[in-house]
């Protein structure tokens, strides 16, 4: 056992205008999750206390917070990892609903932009569409996004432009652009290279620094990158 | 228009990489030539040779002509970023791409007059 202080930063917008830093002292077990840290406030100290949870498993994405100055999973963050002090903070760039429950209709409004859906006209086969392990593997990556929103909420170019599409939806994009049952990549494409697209993205390697599920997502960017020119400078008709 | 600016942009990205490349070529010959191969190679002597040879005349130049674009086109990326007003992005735009092309012209100028 160990005694850990949770710093929370809290804020309620109908009792103040501004956020606030709430102390609490927690007895956890090494083996605990910072999530079970959350819920033992939750339960024992403070009810008001305010966060997202879901499946407690690192799939659903619900508990991404930004703990000691860096975007993960409380569900995924093991106690054992973290130093006595842990301090939690709501994703950065999102508006604050209420302690660290943000907005997520900024994120979900560009992930739907980028057509974030499979587009085949064609006569589906008895079964599945297949794919040879080759093609399967190219978003193989790709496809293990949770959307959390992490990686948007810590890349610097959303930061300072919130039009921006962000990491998560241009890897959405990626996923079904290099998907080869997809018939709409040149529409896609369309979609994400235009001034808030995928130019905006810097290689700053932040999104693939917090990414809970380790996908590199600077690199999937530059593939598109190096896919627009191709597409649009050497293949020119 | 929209095709136009489109096109415009992945120029852009991909001559930043081209012109990083050649940077990193770049970089190495002019730190091994000035900075490594001894005070005789940066002598009155040894500059004037250099630049009465046509090949270093054209390294200069390509050298130049990558700086400048990487540099300016990288300011000119992330002044957006930073300046909000759409009348000062515009007008920053200009000045960066006048300062630009002094610089290439004035280097030009040097190398080759």
């Amino acid at each position: 056992m160990k005694t850990c202080t949770f710093n929370i930063k809290r804020f309620d917008p109908e009792k103040a205008s501004t956020p606030r830093w709430a102390k609490f002292s927690v007895e956890m077990e090494q083996t605990e999750r910072l999530l079970d840290g959350l819920i033992k406030i939750k339960d024992n100290m403070d009810g008001t206390l305010t966060f997202r949870r879901s499946c407690a498993h690192g799939i659903c994405g619900s508990c991404a917070v930004k703990i000691n100055g860096k975007n993960g999973l409380a569900c995924q963050t093991l106690i054992k990892d973290m130093p006595d002090t842990i301090t939690l903070e709501p994703l950065e760039a999102y508006p604050v609903i209420k302690d660290l429950v943000v907005d997520m209709s900024p994120f979900f409004e560009k992930n739907d932009k980028v057509m974030p859906y499979l587009v085949n006209d064609e006569t589906p086969p008895d079964r599945e569409r297949l794919q040879s392990p080759e093609d399967q593997h190219k978003i193989l990556q790709s496809i293990t996004c949770i959307m959390c929103g992490s990686c948007t909420s810590s890349c610097p170019g959303y930061w300072a432009n919130k039009d921006y599409l962000g990491p998560s939806a241009l890897l959405k994009a990626y996923r079904f652009i290099f998907d080869t049952r997809d018939n709409a990549s040149g529409e896609r494409l369309e979609k994400i290279i235009h001034n808030n697209g995928l130019w905006r993205c810097r290689s700053i390697y932040n999104c693939v620094e917090v990414c809970p599920k380790e996908i590199d997502i600077t690199g999937h960017l530059s593939k598109l990158k190096r896919l627009a020119v191709k597409k649009k400078l050497l293949e020119r008709k | 228009m929209k095709r136009i600016i489109e096109i415009k942009r992945v120029i852009e990205w991909f001559f930043q990489r081209i012109t990083g490349v050649v940077l990193l070529i770049g970089l190495i010959v002019h730190f091994q030539t000035m900075h490594y191969s001894g005070a005789g190679q940066i002598s009155y002597e040894a500059v004037f040779a250099r630049l009465s040879n046509p090949y270093w005349i054209v390294f200069n130049i390509v050298f130049l002509l990558s700086v400048t674009y990487h540099g300016f086109n990288g300011l000119l990326g992330i002044m957006p970023e930073y300046v909000h007003s759409h009348k000062m992005q515009k007008v920053l735009e200009g000045v960066l791409i006048v300062v630009a092309v002094t610089v290439v012209s004035l280097g030009v100028y040097i190398l080759t007059v």
